[in-house]
């Protein structure tokens, strides 16, 4: 009786371990195979059967890449992503603290309208944005894409932050205030260091969010020097033909820093996903 | 350690602060509290307010490229409702949406399950099932359009070798939109994934343990115990998964463009056609404005489960 249960438990395990390795490699084969094509010669990306390893591997896909745009498209994806984390992390780490520790007039309605734009849809303000963008004289600027990616991200973070704040005791800046501190002052020096964990967790989710991007950034962007990698991957398929190498490669160089963070920093990422701070 | 101290301080001192009088220290606190929301109501303001205004007002004017020529009324919004075109696409995204939901949603149930219980490499194993949602939707684009090649896919390939045929997935309209689905619920399933994850383990041990002292097998724990506690959470997660699906441009755009024969010309294709592709932007904006309808309903309808489920 003893081993028949102990021998079904382990029937049991085994069963459990080839379901996730079978999902495993249904989530991972498409990235291998685009991997696998980036290190194939021409001939060999288009060999029949198909070479599932690489025989020559070489590196001769990535060197045609980055001799072309793309070390340009990922420095702007860089630079757009990073001015985004850091502006949408102070705007609603700001907000998120007034929401969480201020009584003031007017408060449900003035949260509730900005959280309330987290249901507009990107596709929806494309034309308007575009428009406005267009006649501002913005348009295929880092500037409007920061500013638009920020206002999108700004009302879920905020909301996120909004929470841990309130798990923060209140005594803390009531005393740093008796001290003679403004209120921004207790802000800045008693509450943002014991918030940095969800500073974290916004700053990936906003990382990750920026870095994927693709609609916004191919309506608000007009020549080749300003686009981000995802839309830079997006026009390499009619500027190439489609060269499946050095396509794959370019696709390989812009999901790998993306990978690498969330790999590094995916309890942060998981646990601000799961608190409902994500805009489709 | 300082702010340590001053704490203890603070309480000695908490009587005299609450002599100050309430309604002052409201006021104060108005003025502060505005302070630190200006950038975040500016932002929305500028970057969301009013353009969704600006649509509301150009889905009634006549547009030429880009300059105003006339009002419309309602003749876009007409056109859109009765033109079988308009109906094609609300179809399309329909058929989108519930075939995306009906493969991501078990898939995501299945494997959280899997993943709520203790064994080695849990960690491992999720850290590779979220990988496809993290990396870009032009990724995922691009790499299905490569799987599905016709000549020198892999999938292809095998179907060749076994059954001696060929198929066009993204150029024949009765597969171009399965094979968008399966794209889609590639990249997707991680999410459901996730969230269903972080319900299942809301559900308090005990309960578990007793139904397990009762005699119920796994199965038996599953349907009785596990699935109606969750019922509430995964109608959530789907929402959540349907407005995504809804909003979606980037995959439908990069993997077919709506085409072949508007097989998969769902709406936010042809809110982005109209726009981008003919500059008819007073007809585009009465589409996206039908579209910000649909989300209204959808963000009610998850407000109200919400509000249900968090009365367990």
């Amino acid at each position: 009786m003893f081993k028949t249960r102990a021998r079904r438990r382990n029937l049991e395990l085994a069963a459990v371990y080839l379901a996730l390795v079978l999902a495993s490699a249904f989530a991972l084969a498409p990235i291998l195979w685009g991997f696998s094509t980036s290190l194939k010669t021409p001939t060999n990306a288009m060999a029949l059967p198909p070479q599932w390893i690489p025989d020559p591997a070489t590196l001769g896909n990535y060197a045609l890449v980055m001799g072309s745009s793309l070390p340009r498209y990922f420095l702007n994806s860089v630079i757009v992503s990073v001015l985004t984390v850091l502006l949408t992390v102070v705007v609603a780490a700001l907000g998120g603290y007034a929401a969480a520790r201020f009584n003031f007039r007017g408060k449900n309605p003035v949260l509730l309208g900005i959280l309330s734009t987290v249901m507009v849809p990107g596709v929806v303000i494309l034309v308007p944005l575009y428009m406005i963008a267009s006649a501002v004289g913005i348009i295929n600027t880092y500037l409007v894409l920061v500013l638009v990616f920020t206002a999108w991200q700004s009302p879920a973070i905020l909301w996120l932050m909004r929470g841990f704040f309130e798990s923060i005791p209140r005594d803390l800046e009531e005393a740093a205030q008796t001290d003679g501190c403004t209120p921004l002052g207790a802000f800045v020096r008693v509450i943002l260091p014991l918030a940095q964990p969800g500073l974290a967790a916004a700053a990936i989710l906003v990382f990750v969010y920026v870095w994927n991007e693709f609609i916004i950034a191919l309506a608000l962007t007009t020549s080749d020097d300003m686009r981000v990698l995802p839309v830079g991957l997006y026009f390499y398929i009619s500027a190439f033909g489609v060269q499946w190498g050095q396509l794959t490669a370019a696709i390989t160089v812009a999901i790998v820093p993306v990978i690498a963070v969330f790999v590094a920093l995916q309890r942060r990422f998981i646990q601000g996903l799961t608190s409902g701070a994500s805009k489709a | 350690m300082d702010v340590m101290a001053t704490a203890s301080t603070e309480r000695v001192d908490k009587g005299l602060g609450s002599q100050v009088p309430a309604r002052r220290k409201t006021g104060s606190q108005t003025r502060f509290a505005y302070l630190f929301l200006a950038p975040a109501l500016l932002l929305v303001l500028l970057v969301t307010l009013i353009p969704v205004g600006y649509a509301l007002t150009l889905s009634v004017l006549s547009t030429d490229y880009l300059d105003v020529v006339g009002f419309a009324g309602i003749e876009h919004y007409l056109r859109f409702v009765t033109e079988s075109l308009g109906q094609r696409n609300v179809l399309a995204s329909v058929t989108y949406i519930m075939g995306s939901l009906l493969l991501a949603i078990p898939l995501g149930l299945g494997l959280a399950l899997l993943l709520n219980r203790e064994f080695r490499f849990r960690t491992l194993f999720r850290t590779l099932l979220i990988l496809p949602w993290v990396i870009t939707l032009v990724a995922t684009a691009l790499l299905w359009n490569w799987l599905y090649n016709p000549q020198y896919g892999p999938i292809n390939f095998v179907l060749r070798q076994l059954f001696g045929i060929t198929i066009n997935f993204l150029s024949q309209p009765n597969w171009a939109m399965f094979s968008m689905i399966v794209a889609n619920v590639w990249q997707s399933y991680p999410y459901a994934m996730i969230l269903i994850l972080a319900g299942l383990q809301t559900i308090p041990a005990d309960l578990l343990e007793a139904a397990s002292i009762d005699g119920a097998s796994g199965w038996r724990q599953l349907l009785s115990v596990k699935l109606p506690l969750l019922q509430n959470h995964l109608l959530v997660v789907m929402i959540l998964l349907g407005i995504n699906y809804f909003n979606q441009v980037t995959l439908p755009l990069i993997l077919t463009g709506g085409g072949p024969l508007n097989a998969t010309h769902v709406m936010s294709i042809r809110v982005y056609n109209e726009a981008f592709s003919f500059y008819h932007m007073g007809f585009a904006s009465a589409v996206a404005v039908v579209m910000l309808l649909f989300n209204l309903v959808f963000t009610l309808i998850y407000l109200r489960v919400l509000r249900r489920e968090s009365m367990y």
